[in-house]
């Protein structure tokens, strides 16, 4: 397996979302998030973009397994969702980084959904922080092309500093 | 030129109580992934893993944690859940006597070589068990604030008698 870098965002200030394009082909495509860390508290959120628009409509389904080491295993779903929740309790900094493997699929075929892979691990930040991550996957059942993955946080919250970078499969 | 630069292959092929890749991480990559394949063991038992730290120290301090989801096709799905551990706990793939049924790793390792952040994994695996497929999703952390350049795995019992290592780095090309 080989990776051909698309795109590639260090948030080293905060912003509010990041958005990488670049997907036009039927490849395979891979995001890797490192180290990235929020300005408050907060959660993670996947939209893709469709000619570099970000889609916010109600047509994200998702379902996923949420490891941690504080309880039993949960599970995680929904349908006609307007976004794609995948983390829980990103912190501000030092220990609490989230880190994640995405890979994307059938996202520059018009015929087909675009469908979304994810694993990531963090120590979510809590009183306790607990080793979490999800493993599930996720899909916007819209049959057009995409061309990129938006990432912004559930609360308002900016995105104070991580490594965001898609990757072509080749 | 991929961005996914194969950095090490290590070779097991006798038997040895664990098995290492050293010198391997560094400031030149923040992520990593590594495969294990080709294994073989003395005895049926889960895969365990330490980090080396840049002195070329393995760190058995108990600040590791796993959390591990084990899909299985012949019985209820478990999940193995550990802190505060001397090692990142059961990453699934090889550890049968077998040679036939042990498995394949894949892990991604997060900013180990950073002294500033913790180092985190995550792994996927599959194995076949006794009684049919054992699948693993697991990720873990060392909750220490050290500088880790290399990796070791070790079973629970019995020894590694092959196993074979291959480690990339995720270039970003900034």
């Amino acid at each position: 397996m080989g990776l051909l870098q698309v795109a590639t965002n260090t948030v080293t200030s905060a912003v509010a979302s990041v958005t990488l394009t670049g997907i036009d082909s039927d490849d395979v495509y891979m995001v890797a998030i490192n180290n990235a860390f929020a300005s408050a508290d907060d959660d993670y959120e996947i939209r893709i973009t469709k000619g570099g628009i970000v889609q916010s409509d109600a047509n994200y389904d998702r379902a996923s397994k949420d490891l941690k080491t504080d309880a039993v295993f949960g599970n995680t779903a929904g349908t006609n969702l307007t976004e794609i929740d995948f983390s829980a309790g990103i912190g501000t900094s030092g220990t609490n980084s989230h880190n994640e493997i995405i890979y994307l699929f059938n996202f520059a075929n018009a015929s087909e959904y675009s469908f979304i892979t994810m694993e990531n691990v963090t120590m979510r930040d809590d009183a306790n922080d607990i080793l979490f991550g999800f493993q599930g996957g996720a899909v916007h059942t819209v049959a057009s092309a995409s061309d990129g993955i938006h990432f912004f946080l559930t609360g308002g919250n900016n995105i104070s500093s991580g490594t965001f970078t898609l990757y072509k499969v080749v | 030129m991929s961005n996914l630069r194969l950095l090490n292959e290590t070779t097991i092929s006798s038997s040895v109580s664990s098995a290492s890749v050293t010198d391997v991480f560094s400031s030149d990559f923040d992520i990593y992934k590594i495969s294990i394949s080709d294994s073989d063991s003395s005895a049926n038992s889960n895969v365990n893993l330490r980090f080396i730290n840049s002195s070329g120290s393995i760190v058995t301090s108990s600040e590791y944690d796993t959390a591990g989801l084990i899909a299985l096709s012949y019985a209820s799905f478990s999940e193995n859940r550990t802190t505060n551990q001397t090692h990142i706990d059961n990453i699934g793939g090889g550890g049968r006597s077998t040679e036939a049924e042990n498995g394949a790793n894949v892990l991604y390792i997060f900013n180990p070589f950073s002294s500033s952040s913790y180092t985190f994994l995550l792994s996927q695996a599959s194995v076949q068990a006794s009684s049919g497929l054992a699948s693993t999703k697991a990720i873990g952390v060392l909750t220490e604030l050290s500088s880790i350049a290399g990796f070791t795995i070790f079973l629970d019992s019995g020894t590694i008698d092959k196993m074979k290592f291959r480690t990339y780095g995720l270039r970003v090309d900034t």
